[in-house]
C-alpha cells in the first residue's frame, strides 16, 4: 500500500493529559498505574485511571451522550490540538468526506452495571438514565465522536477485543483506498467498568501488583482506561509527516481467551503487515508488543516475534505505564509508536525488572533517546483477533 | 463500489432458510409465521457449541448456509460480523450477578461477552485464519457490515462473509430497545472480476427510504439484521433494481442491482 499521513494524534491516558504528559512519564520513570480506587470495586489489583471524569459531565447539545465512555472520548479529543487540526481537514476534504473509525470492547457497559444496581423493586425495570443509543450501546462512542467533531462521513464502532482500536487504521486505510472518504479520525476509547474488572479477575488474569510485562515473576494484567486518537488524511497539508505504512489482521482460530502456545496468529498479522508494507524484518527498528503480562499471553508473543524478527529488534511493552486499555489498547500504543517514532526514543517497560530469561526478544526496560525510522505495534485480543501496525514516516 | 453477490444466508421467524426467504420474497409461497429454528451452526465442535452463546448459534448457523449454498470453505475466507446490540443475553446475566453478592462473573461468559465472540468460534469452527472484524451500529448495522465487507472485497480483491445478527433482550433491558424477533443474515461477496449479480454499492446523503417487502411482518424490521431482506428481496426483481438500506441519521447506503 501507499504511505498514509498521520496529520494529528492525540492521547488521554492514566500518564496525564495529552502526548506531552505521557513523554515526559515514559522519560522520567513515572508509571501510571495506581491502587484500585475504581468506585466501589474492592479488588486487590492496580488499575490506570483517568482522575476527574467522575466529575465532568457532558453539557450542551451532546448532554444526552453522558457517560464515562463519551465524557473520556472528549477528554481525548481535546488534546494535542487534535480538534483544530480536524476542523482544518474539513475544510480541505469537506465532513461528508471524513470517516470516524473507533474501537471499544465495552463503550457504556459501565452505565448497565450501575443501572443494575437501582431496578425498580416491584417491577424490576431500568431507571430511565441508561439510554440504549447514546450511551449503553457500542456504536454510541462512534456516533458521539462523529457528532462532537461536525463530520458525516463513514462512521463505524469496530468492537474485536483488545484488537479493536488497531484494527480501525486498517479499517480506515480501506475506506480511503476505495474512494468512500479522504481522510479518517481513528480512534479507541475504553473507561474502566466492572464487567472488564472482575471477568478478569475470574479468568485469574488479573495481577494484584503493577503488571510486570515479560517479566520472569509476571502474573497478570493491569487495567486501564484511555481514549487515543489519529487522523489520517489521504494527503497531508504538505511536508515531512507521520505515516501508516501496512497493517495485518488474522485470526489464532484456536480458543476464545487464550493464545495460540506458539502465535501463530500474532506471527501471521506481524508478517502480512510487513508485507502490506513491502519491508523485511531488518527494517523496522522498535517493537511496541502487546505485552499484556499474563504468563501465557507474553510467552505466545515472544514465539511469534522470534519467528518474525531477528534478535537485535529493540522491543518493549507499555501496558506498565497506562495499564491495559482493552479496546482502546491498539490506539494508545499506536500513539505512543508514532510517538516514539517522532521524537526518536524507546519507550521502557515499566514495572518489569527481570526479563524471562527463556525469552529470545530483547527487550527494553529502561526508556532511552534512539532515532527510529519505522516502528510496529502489536495488539491481539479474546477470540484471537490480532492486528500490527507499520508507522513510518514520508 | 460494484462486488459480486455468490450467496446468501436467512435465518429468522417463518423464514428457515433461503429457500423458503426466496419462494416468500417472489411471491411463489405465503409468509407462514412461526417461530425460527432453533440454530445448530454443524462446524462448531460439540464441546465450544456447548460454551457458545445465542448470538455466536445465530450467527454461525446463518453463516454456514451461505457457504454451503455455494459450495465453499470457510478456512481462507475473510469475515465480517455486524450487529447492533450484540448479546444481551449475556449481558444481562453479566449485569445481574455483578448487582448483587458475591459480584462475581463467570469466566466463560465473560469471554462470551465480547462483540467479537461470533468471530472468535466462527475462526475455530471454519478453521479459519483469515482476517475477520466486527461492527456495531445502531438501525444502520446491517448497512455498516455491507459497506466494511465490499470495501474489503473491492480493495483487498478478495471474497468475504458477511454475517448480521440481532437478537431481542431479555426484560428489564428489552424495554429500552424492544425489537420482537431474532434474526441473522448472510451475504459471501465476490470481488467485481468474479462471475455473478452485481451490487453496486453507495454512501449517500440523506434518510433511506422504505423497501419493506409487504408481504413480511412490518415488526421484523425493527431488528437492523433484518434489513438484508430488504436488499435480498431487491436482488429477487428483474431488470434494473434499487434498495435504500438505513446507515447513519443522516446517511444511507444505496445499492443498485442490474439483471
Amino acid at each position: 500500500m501507499a504511505p498514509l499521513p498521520i496529520t494529528a494524534i492525540a492521547l488521554a491516558s492514566a500518564l496525564g493529559n495529552g502526548t506531552g504528559a505521557a513523554t515526559q512519564a515514559m522519560r522520567h520513570g513515572r508509571s501510571g498505574l495506581r491502587r484500585n480506587d475504581f468506585l466501589d470495586s474492592a479488588l486487590d489489583t492496580w488499575i490506570g485511571r483517568v482522575p476527574g471524569l467522575e466529575d465532568a459531565p457532558l453539557d450542551g447539545g451532546l448532554a444526552h451522550f453522558d457517560c464515562r465512555s463519551n465524557r473520556l472520548a472528549l477528554l481525548g479529543l481535546q488534546q494535542d490540538g487534535f480538534e483544530a487540526t480536524v476542523v482544518r481537514a474539513v475544510a480541505r476534504h469537506g465532513a461528508r468526506r471524513v470517516a470516524v473509525y473507533i474501537g471499544t470492547s465495552s463503550s457504556g457497559i459501565l452505565e448497565a452495571e450501575l443501572a443494575f444496581r437501582h431496578r425498580d423493586p416491584a417491577t424490576g425495570a431500568l431507571p430511565a438514565a441508561l439510554r440504549f443509543s447514546d450511551t449503553y450501546n457500542l456504536y454510541s462512542v462512534a456516533s458521539f465522536v462523529q457528532q462532537r467533531l461536525g463530520l458525516h462521513g463513514p462512521c463505524c464502532t469496530v468492537s474485536a477485543a483488545c484488537a479493536s482500536s488497531a484494527k480501525v487504521f486498517a479499517a480506515a486505510q480501506r475506506a480511503i483506498a476505495a474512494g468512500l472518504c479522504d481522510a479518517a479520525v481513528v480512534g479507541g476509547v475504553e473507561t474502566l467498568c466492572f464487567t472488564t474488572l472482575q471477568g478478569f479477575a475470574a479468568l485469574e488474569l488479573l495481577s494484584s501488583r503493577p503488571c510486570r510485562p515479560f517479566d520472569t515473576e509476571r502474573d497478570g494484567i493491569s487495567i486501564g482506561e484511555a481514549a487515543a486518537f489519529a487522523l489520517l488524511e489521504k494527503e497531508g497539508p504538505g511536508g515531512e509527516t507521520l505515516a501508516l505504512l501496512g497493517y495485518g489482521e488474522s485470526a489464532d482460530a484456536f480458543h476464545m481467551s487464550t493464545p495460540h502456545p506458539q502465535g501463530l496468529g500474532a506471527a501471521r498479522a506481524m508478517h502480512d503487515a510487513l508485507q502490506l508494507a513491502g519491508l523485511a524484518p531488518g527494517d523496522v527498528d522498535y517493537l511496541n508488543l502487546h505485552g499484556t503480562g499474563t504468563r501465557n499471553n507474553d510467552a505466545a508473543e515472544n514465539a511469534a516475534v522470534c519467528a518474525v524478527f531477528s534478535e537485535r529488534l529493540a522491543c518493549s511493552a507499555t501496558k506498565g505505564w497506562t495499564g491495559h486499555a482493552l479496546g482502546a489498547a491498539g490506539a494508545v500504543e499506536a500513539v505512543l509508536t508514532l510517538l516514539a517514532l517522532r521524537d526518536g526514543f524507546v519507550p521502557g517497560t515499566a514495572n518489569t525488572r527481570h526479563a524471562d530469561p527463556q525469552f529470545g526478544i530483547r527487550l527494553a526496560l529502561e526508556t532511552a533517546p534512539q532515532p527510529l525510522r519505522r516502528a510496529m505495534s502489536n495488539s491481539f485480543g479474546f477470540g484471537g483477533s490480532n492486528c500490527s501496525l507499520v508507522f513510518g514516516r514520508m | 463500489m460494484r462486488v459480486r453477490l455468490a450467496a446468501q444466508a436467512v435465518l429468522g421467524p417463518g423464514l428457515p432458510d433461503w429457500s423458503v426467504a426466496r419462494a416468500v420474497l417472489t411471491g411463489a409461497a405465503p409468509y407462514v409465521p412461526a417461530p425460527a429454528p432453533e440454530p445448530a451452526p454443524a462446524l462448531l465442535p460439540a464441546t465450544e457449541r456447548r460454551r457458545a452463546s445465542a448470538s455466536v448459534r445465530w450467527a454461525l448457523a446463518v453463516g454456514e448456509q451461505a457457504l454451503r449454498a455455494c459450495g465453499r470453505e470457510g478456512a481462507e475466507l475473510a469475515s465480517v460480523f455486524a450487529s447492533c446490540g450484540g448479546d444481551g443475553g449475556i449481558t444481562h446475566q453479566i449485569c445481574e450477578a455483578l448487582a448483587a453478592p458475591p459480584h462475581t462473573v463467570s469466566p466463560t461468559r465473560f469471554h462470551n461477552s465480547v462483540h467479537n465472540a461470533p468471530a472468535g468460534y466462527w475462526s475455530i469452527a471454519a478453521q479459519s485464519h483469515a482476517s475477520s472484524t466486527s461492527l456495531s451500529g445502531y438501525d444502520g448495522a446491517f448497512a455498516i457490515g455491507l459497506l466494511e465487507a465490499a470495501t474489503q472485497a473491492t480493495v483487498d480483491q478478495c471474497s468475504v462473509l458477511l454475517v448480521a445478527y440481532d437478537l431481542p433482550y431479555p426484560e428489564p433491558m428489552h424495554a429500552l430497545w424492544p425489537i420482537a424477533h431474532p434474526f441473522a443474515a448472510s451475504l459471501l461477496l465476490d470481488p467485481p472480476a468474479r462471475a455473478g449479480l452485481a451490487l453496486d454499492i453507495e454512501l449517500r446523503e440523506g434518510a433511506a427510504r422504505e423497501f419493506w417487502p409487504r408481504m413480511l411482518p412490518g415488526e421484523l424490521r425493527a431488528n437492523p439484521a433484518a434489513r438484508a431482506l430488504e436488499l435480498f428481496a431487491a436482488t429477487l426483481r428483474h431488470g434494473r433494481s434499487r434498495v435504500e438500506l438505513p446507515y447513519t441519521e443522516t446517511s444511507h447506503i444505496a445499492v443498485e442491482i442490474d439483471q
